[in-house]
């Protein structure tokens, strides 16, 4: 178990908390801390952003918005509301929807879609894969906002559907009836597709 | 195992958990890293910048993805403001800009105001459409035009767009209500699809719960490569 300093500098131990807080609570006043923090989540929130926006390169641009107002916002970073991962996904969160707001009309999503390319391997199976997980990220992209939100959270940065709760202002039953009629919306759509 | 045996779960899980590739580590790593260095915010993001020197007409309609294909390059150089400050008087969103009459007018501003080094390019569609904004790229020194609904179309929408925030319409409802402002408009060759909800951000709560109850809105629009326009509903 990790040692957490407190905000009064005390120590604590707190089995109840992941082991990214302390980091977080180091990374108050520690820039490595931060680093560290960052290395540990980047994927999470990259992969929840890619889920959400659909499109590799803007999802790595809002990821580092997130990263640099996660950096800024550190200060007042509380152990509370999920763990730091859904604290920073609700950062991520609204950098998207900052995004969006800024440039709507949204782009016409499938055009996008047409010029996404491959970096996959060549092997055809690979490929196929490939090919695969990418319309399921367009399908996933086109639900609902909040439904695509709590899937995004849910398979592609791993909270549970408490911490998802937490962060679309939802309880954990109702996120997790969100989640299955995504997943219930999804099943449908890829009957004929997959 | 075929995908078609798997579970929706196992590939919603395998797609949305597939890994970030090394090079988009470096690049995320190395963007966070400069921005650190210089201690302000490290990524304005190219879109955003685009998006911030457009001129008045982007709140009619701007596919940004179009544009920013149509205008590489586009970096930290913010465009001059007395040129900002012109072509944001060329355009507004209650008046029909045609194409001629744009590139016209630019062109006659870029002369008066000594930007000769400056170009208008034509983004898709916009060469043959009925209205046109523009959009400022300094890098690459062009003032891209792109196609923009004419203020009727526009007037029609946001009274539909308010009708389905107030009542709650089935999808087809929703597809008929745009169908009829573009209609009566004389617009042809559009489709109407099902798209993303894109909302009012003051108003995002309250449209989602209504979305969440069944009730379909109107989104946004867009085009495709190819000019085509799209106009988006959503719900569930």
């Amino acid at each position: 178990m990790e040692a957490i300093p407190s905000r009064a500098g005390e120590i604590s131990a707190r089995p109840d908390l992941d082991p990214s807080e302390g980091l977080a609570l180091r990374a108050r006043t520690d820039a490595d801390a931060f680093g560290e923090l960052y290395r540990m989540h980047r994927e999470a929130v990259f992969r929840y952003l890619r889920a959400r926006c659909r499109d590799d390169d803007l999802a790595m641009e809002l990821a580092a918005v997130t990263f640099e107002k996660a950096l800024r916002g550190i200060h007042g970073y509380r152990t509370k509301g999920g763990g730091v991962l859904a604290w920073l996904l609700r950062i991520a969160r609204n950098a998207a929807a900052d995004h969006e707001r800024r440039q709507r009309p949204m782009v016409p999503q499938w055009r996008m879609n047409t010029d996404e390319v491959s970096h996959e391997p060549s092997p055809e199976d690979v490929a196929v894969r490939s090919d695969e997980r990418r319309r399921i990220r367009l399908l996933v992209a086109d639900l609902p906002e909040v439904q695509r939100d709590a899937l995004a959270m849910r398979f592609g940065a791993g909270l549970t559907a408490r911490q998802i709760g937490l962060v679309i202002g939802k309880n954990e039953e109702a996120t997790q009836k969100l989640i299955s009629r995504a997943l219930g919306r999804l099943r449908e759509v890829t009957h004929d597709q997959f | 195992m075929t995908s078609s045996n798997r579970a929706i779960e196992d590939l919603v899980k395998e797609a949305l958990n597939e890994p970030m590739r090394p090079a988009q580590i470096a690049a995320l790593d190395a963007r966070l890293e400069r921005g650190r260095s210089v201690r302000v915010p490290f990524l304005q993001g190219r879109a955003l910048r685009l998006s911030l020197s457009l001129v008045a007409a982007v709140a009619v309609a701007l596919p940004l993805a179009v544009v920013a294909g149509i205008v590489p390059g586009s970096d930290e150089v913010p465009p001059p403001a007395d040129l900002e400050a012109g072509m944001a008087g060329l355009f507004s969103e209650d008046a029909c800009v045609s194409p001629p009459e744009a590139e016209e007018q630019i062109n006659s501003l870029l002369a008066d105001l000594g930007y000769a080094e400056w170009k208008v390019a034509h983004g898709t569609g916009a060469a043959t459409t009925e209205c046109v904004g523009a959009g400022l790229d300094s890098q690459t020194r062009t003032i891209t035009l792109f196609m923009v609904l004419t203020p009727q179309v526009n007037e029609g929408l946001a009274a539909v767009r308010e009708q389905l925030y107030r009542e709650c319409r089935t999808r087809d409802e929703a597809v008929a209500l745009v169908d009829a402002v573009l209609r009566d408009a004389g617009m042809e060759g559009y489709r109407v699809e099902t798209g993303s909800l894109s909302v009012p951000s003051d108003r995002a709560d309250e449209i989602e719960r209504h979305v969440e109850k069944g009730c379909w809105v109107y989104s946004t629009t867009g085009w495709t490569a190819d000019g085509t326009r799209m106009f988006w509903v959503a719900g569930t």
